[in-house]
């Protein structure tokens, strides 16, 4: 059984205009016990909304999220049901969600369960906890604010891991780190997750760091889910036109000069979302059925799922229309209209001129 | 190599701090051709945008520079202020990261556009409004026409990005400061403003500074790349050499923290021991000392100059690397 299930989630928010903003539209996903799902997509697409509402932050307004095989309630004024403590979040940014004006002793404490053996079995815990994510006992006397960025990022899975969850939610972990920081606290959530057979659901916009985190990815454009799949096979045969511009978009860092591809025009309003396919305005391979009918996620070789009309080749194949654009002092004649192209904007699009 | 556009020698930048001042930039050299990209890499607090904003007077309150910092003929560290005012925004032009903080939110994309085309080139304000839709059109705003009357919150960050370079580019200038300009954009849209840079360039032999932490992003554009520690650059070469064959230790330990998009998916990344030091608590010797496996005795004493080693400049003389 898997440890998160979320089936069908649907999370809608209301505009003040009145008008409802589908933010997530019929996402489903599973995560088991000791594994790594990542959740990637660009700003906008959803991904931090199914977040909350795996971990009952926001109430989804269609589908059931179940943890541990019980249904996660969105969060109200009484305290959560002691079950769903083994459920955790951490946020993005650790100078945020850490309190400036506490002993980081103290907020790790307070995640313990109530039971715990008193004052200095407490105190042994927190020690414990802190050594766990690469950081001293000594450090639970200090405040938030003697920590760089990475450190404060794993005081903030530490005190998640003083619930002694099963799984763990991390909206963007990775994002507000250095280099360095970023490796450390990557490598730190692989080694959790196997030591403590921990779920992990990885939500990040970066495709790169995720593919050497997460055992399988979902891919997230506009509110849906388009691709699913193990990590590995994704990233070399990516079935979804989308995964595949994601890829194609990551800078590599090889020094060869090759520039990465832009993907034209930009995240329609989730208000708004186009007809058919939410992706076929962007998508260089659409043809005339991705306007008029709305691909559902469907099986694709194993383990394997994909929202697109396109026919598959029978076996996965590594995309092919990917070029190598070198960055040259040569200048080329390029018309207007494909440079735009290149350069990641519609040249028909009216430009956020609403 | 033909004359350099900006050489900077010798800068030290200080910043007031509470037990204080600290030195952030300790002492740097290099020099910016005319139509290269040149990149400023490095994690957060290397000193690598105090660098730079030392040269353009924009540094904190209390903040002092010294050094040389050359351009077209004049030393910008020696420019009074109304002097200097004429060089920022004209000849040289910059763009930050958050193209959401750097526009002003109440202002059309016309008037922001427009001002210094009619401060610095003293244009009318109708040759201004022809020439703002020009230079729309120059960085693919789609529509320019409509642009110029829409404001900042109506573009995607992307677009609010592009409007920020227009915006850079309007005095003509030979220089662009663009500090982490494609940090706060999705991967997607990061490629579009990679290309718009690298076309600039070649269009119009733009001079870049790019200075990002993302040597994915350096690798994809910049033609040298300096990699700063502690205030000080510690190696400085040709892209590809400094990609592919890094000598000095902290560039390699960089290198080998990031995710390869070509390597095995097994590959595990390699973080680097231990976290950059505060300004004001830089070790003494190599800044880089208690992080690198290569240390010697002398690396703890002594502060390795920038010394030529072949194509490169590079600060170890204990060089491990050294093929």
């Amino acid at each position: 059984m898997s440890v998160l299930e979320l089936e069908e989630i649907d999370v809608t928010y209301e505009r003040r205009d009145r008008v409802s903003l589908k933010a997530v539209v019929g996402a489903s996903l599973s995560v088991e016990r000791g594994q790594i799902v990542g959740l990637v997509g660009e700003s906008g697409c959803g991904k931090s909304s199914l977040a909350r509402a795996a971990v009952g932050l926001v109430a989804p307004t269609a589908g059931h999220v179940r943890f541990e095989g019980r249904d996660v309630a969105a969060l109200t004024r009484r305290a959560r049901p002691k079950a769903l403590t083994r459920l955790q979040l951490v946020f993005q940014n650790p100078y945020s969600s850490l309190n400036p004006r506490r002993k980081i002793g103290d907020q790790i404490a307070d995640g313990l369960p109530g039971d715990a053996s008193g004052r200095s079995g407490r105190t042994r815990r927190v020690g414990e906890l802190l050594e766990r994510v690469g950081l001293s006992a000594g450090a639970a006397q200090r405040f938030p604010s003697q920590f760089s960025g990475g450190q404060r990022q794993r005081i903030a899975i530490a005190r998640a891991l003083a619930a002694d969850p099963s799984l763990i939610v991390l909206d963007e972990p990775l994002a507000s780190l250095d280099a360095s920081a970023q490796a450390q606290v990557a490598n730190l959530l692989v080694q959790l997750s196997r030591e403590l057979s921990l779920g992990l659901l990885l939500i990040s916009h970066d495709l790169a760091i995720v593919r050497h985190t997460a055992d399988v990815v979902s891919v997230m454009y506009l509110g849906r889910i388009v691709e699913t799949g193990p990590t590995r096979e994704v990233w070399s045969a990516p079935l979804h036109p989308y995964t595949e511009a994601l890829i194609a978009a990551v800078p590599r860092p090889d020094g060869s000069g090759t520039m990465p591809d832009a993907l034209p025009g930009e995240v329609p309003d989730p208000a708004r979302p186009p007809t058919g396919c939410r992706f076929h305005p962007r998508c260089p391979h659409r043809f005339s059925r991705c306007p008029e009918e709305e691909p559902v996620l469907e099986a694709a070789f194993t383990e394997r799922t994909v929202a697109c009309w396109l026919p598959r080749d029978p076996v996965p194949t590594p995309p092919s229309r990917r070029t190598a654009h070198t960055s040259s002092t040569t200048a080329t004649n390029d018309s207007s209209a494909s440079t735009s192209q290149e350069e990641g904007v519609m040249p028909t699009h009216k430009g956020g001129t609403a | 190599m033909s004359a350099a556009l900006l050489e900077v020698e010798g800068l030290r930048v200080r910043l007031p701090a509470r037990d204080g001042p600290v030195t952030v930039v300790d002492g740097v050299d290099y020099a910016v051709q005319p139509a290269e990209v040149f990149g400023v890499a490095g994690e957060s607090g290397s000193g690598k945008t105090m660098s730079v904003l030392a040269l353009l007077g924009l540094l904190p309150p209390g903040g002092a520079a010294d050094g040389h910092a050359l351009f077209a003929g004049r030393d910008l560290l020696r420019l009074r202020r109304s002097e200097l005012r004429a060089v920022c925004g004209k000849e040289i032009g910059i763009v930050f990261q958050d193209p959401m903080t750097s526009l002003h939110p109440m202002l059309s994309i016309g008037q922001q556009l427009g001002e210094p085309l009619r401060i610095h080139l003293g244009l009318s304000r109708s040759a201004a409004r022809r020439q703002a839709a020009e230079l729309l059109e120059a960085v693919r705003i789609p529509d320019p026409e409509s642009a110029l009357r829409a404001f900042p919150h109506q573009f995607s960050g992307g677009m609010r990005q592009r409007v920020a370079i227009a915006i850079a580019l309007a005095g003509n200038p030979s220089l662009l400061i663009a500090d982490e300009p494609t940090t706060a954009l999705d991967v997607t849209v990061q490629a579009g403003i990679i290309r718009l840079l690298d076309r600039l360039r070649r269009e119009r032999g733009l001079s870049v500074i790019l200075i990002t932490h993302d040597l994915g992003v350096m690798s994809s554009i910049a033609d040298r790349i300096a990699v700063f520690y502690a205030g000080r650059v510690v190696e400085l070469a040709e892209r590809e050499s400094l990609v592919t064959e890094p000598r000095h230790p902290y560039t390699r330990a960089l290198l080998d923290s990031l995710p390869h998009p070509e390597a095995p998916a097994d590959t595990p990344l390699v973080p680097i021991h231990g976290m950059p030091p505060a300004a004001g608590a830089v070790p003494t010797g190599c800044a880089f000392h208690p992080r690198c496996a290569f240390a010697v005795a002398s690396c703890t004493t002594e502060v390795p100059p920038l010394v030529r080693e072949g194509d490169r400049l590079l600060a170890c003389p204990v060089d491990p690397l050294r093929a």
